[in-house]
């Protein structure tokens, strides 16, 4: 089942999500990639209702583009997020609502450090050190309790990711194959292969 | 003996199991052996299959094949294994139980291990916790070891125990202190 | 245009840890009920200074009508912000707010611009400290330190030739009243005639602290700095 993981470092986040778009009991693709860079320091995974999912993150992506290109410097993690979360409670109460849950995360380079968002489709959000959406978390999120460290390097920061992985690939029955992982610094977006 | 999910069930079963152990004792003048007794539950339940009883349970214990644990649910479900958790915060319990087990734990670090693992799903699920007893099985037989509150736990630490790292098990107290900000040199000056 | 060089001066300087705000008073007299000025509020008696949010202070020059009208826009404006985004507007964005409506009342027949120059004195997380001023126009422009209103060209060339890069908050505070003293029409300098502010950061929170100081504040730091008449404040025997 659909799964996603982010977690903050020393000065990086890192945000995984599995690449698997499944309908019904079928693989329809296996390298989708549910992470969206929405800004150059700004990533968003993205998991829940087929269809909900891209067309809402494609508008978050354009809105958030266009406050870049009218006031000259992008929106701090912060103020996006509660940009996002705004856009989900609205859309809640309206006619169709998208049923869309997000990790947001970036690096504020105004304070120099990562910040992480959980956001579910009801528009609840929360910042926080760590975070997963779907079934890993249950298996994920204890486990960060125990080992998530805010000082980890990044090396120590991807095998705590590691450590997640492979517990959800140990215990969860409907276990992702593969994952997309992708690291937010003071450099900006880059992807990387675990 | 553990069991999780409908506590009813549960406390009811397993007294009735204890029952039968203890019967067998009088009449075999030796001690049930792990796989029976949880083999006598397993049966059991398994006959009211379908009359909506919820259990989950894990049978630990020493016979004379040494060291066993089953687990025992309410579908009828027997397995055989060395690391098992059951109930709604099995699998924050799996998370910490998981990454921390290995074959040559020490008592201090099986005992410290488990309680960990009971205190993440104490702390996660929103149906487990309270307080977590823990139970140490070997040769010579059982031990009870200790009640520990969570929230106890969570903001001093489980106390005094051997294999403990001391403190609070707590996240915030855990990484109390530290930040993830990375400012540069320069800019911390300025 | 005209409104505005007659107007009451108000001078900002930009220093390396705060910005200073200070605005001559042209409404005066013995009646003048200054009551809500000494006590209540957040200071200053509402004439030039405003607190605009909680990390930008604005002064106004020109029909004070219209100033009024804009610092409500303002205000709007910067909690228009915090409701969607979480953060106090970026200073830029506030000035670029206001230039666009007063940009809208010069393009339309029928419409008179709004006769009012402002300073933004504020903070952000971007650009730290600054200072800005907008025109009736709908121009907007940084500045170290700038001066609008009455006798501006005389001030602005006192700021050139005194301002230096990296001046701390106690000497901009300085300069300002030094250079305002001199700019204003009237021989004596006390809190009747003044309007002052200073916009730093709280050393704890990190948070900018706006002060816009009330009357007997200005007279005691018109006093420190040694720029009053004792004898002729009527001001500080009240103190």
């Amino acid at each position: 089942m659909e799964t996603s993981f982010a977690i903050t470092g020393k000065g990086y986040l890192i945000m995984a999500a599995d690449t698997t778009a499944a309908r019904s009991i079928v693989k329809m693709k296996i390298d989708e990639d549910k992470i969206k860079t929405l800004s150059p320091h700004l990533l968003m995974a993205y998991s829940g209702e087929p269809g909900d999912t891209v067309q809402f993150a494609e508008y978050v992506e354009r809105n958030i583009r266009l406050y870049q290109i009218r006031n000259l410097y992008p929106l701090r993690p912060a103020a996006a997020a509660s940009w996002i979360r705004r856009a989900l409670a609205e859309s809640l109460r309206s006619r169709k609502p998208y049923s869309v849950n997000l990790l947001l995360g970036g690096y504020d380079t105004a304070t120099h450090d990562p910040h992480l968002y959980w956001v579910d489709y009801l528009g609840t959000m929360a910042e926080v050190p760590f975070a997963a959406h779907g079934y890993g978390s249950y298996f994920a999120l204890s486990l960060l309790d125990r080992y998530h460290n805010p000082e980890a390097t990044l090396e120590e920061g991807l095998d705590t990711l590691r450590r997640c992985l492979d517990e959800v690939a140990k215990r969860l029955v409907v276990s992702p194959g593969k994952y997309k992982v992708k690291i937010v610094d003071k450099d900006g977006v880059r992807e990387i292969e675990l | 003996m553990a069991g999780g999910v409908c506590i009813a069930d549960c406390q009811y079963w397993e007294t009735y199991l204890g029952m039968h152990c203890r019967l067998h004792e009088l009449r075999n003048r030796e001690r049930i052996s792990v796989s029976a007794a949880s083999k006598y539950l397993s049966n059991l339940v398994y006959s009211y299959k379908g009359m909506g009883l919820s259990m989950g349970t894990m049978i630990c214990g020493w016979d004379k094949t040494g060291p066993a644990v089953f687990y025992v649910d309410s579908d009828g479900t027997r397995l055989k294994g060395d690391l098992f958790s059951v109930g709604s915060g099995s699998t924050f319990a799996y998370g910490v139980l998981d990454q921390g087990y290995h074959w040559d734990l020490s008592d201090e670090e099986a005992q410290e291990l488990g309680r960990r693992s009971i205190y993440a799903a104490g702390h996660r699920d929103a149906f487990s916790g309270n307080t977590c007893n823990l139970y140490h099985v070997k040769e010579d037989g059982w031990k009870f070891i200790g009640n520990y509150d969570i929230s106890k736990m969570h903001y001093e630490g489980p106390g005094n125990v051997p294999g403990a790292p001391g403190g609070g098990y707590g996240y915030d107290l855990r990484v109390e202190g530290r930040s993830s900000a990375n400012p540069p040199p320069v800019a911390a000056t300025a | 245009m005209e409104a505005i060089s007659h107007a009451g001066t108000v001078l900002g300087v930009l220093a390396k840890d705060g910005v200073v705000l200070a605005a001559e008073k042209k409404v005066t007299g013995k009646l003048l009920d200054l009551s809500s000025a000494k006590e209540g509020g957040y200071g200053g008696s509402g004439e030039k200074i405003y607190l605009l949010n909680s990390n930008v202070i604005g002064g106004v020059a020109g029909l004070t009508a219209d100033a009024n009208s804009l610092v409500n826009f303002a205000r709007t404006a910067a909690q228009r912000h915090l409701l969607m985004y979480n953060e106090d507007i970026p200073v830029e964005l506030l000035a670029q707010r206001l230039c666009d409506m007063k940009q809208g009342y010069t393009q339309f027949g029928g419409l008179r611009p709004f006769g009012v120059s402002l300073l933004y004195a504020g903070y952000d997380p971007h650009y730290h400290f600054q200072l800005y001023h907008s025109d009736p126009s709908g121009n907007y422009s940084g500045w170290k330190a700038t001066c609008i209103g009455a006798n501006n060209g005389t001030a602005q060339s006192l700021l050139k030739q005194e301002y230096k890069d990296d001046i701390e908050v106690k000497d901009a505070i300085g300069l300002v009243l030094r250079t305002m003293s001199k700019t204003m029409d009237s021989t004596t300098l006390g809190s009747e005639k003044l309007e002052f502010a200073v916009l730093t950061l709280d050393p704890v929170t990190k948070q900018p602290r706006a002060k816009i100081y009330r009357p007997a504040e200005i007279d005691a730091l018109l006093l420190a700095e040694g720029l009053t008449k004792k004898d002729e404040d009527t001001e500080m025997k009240s103190v």
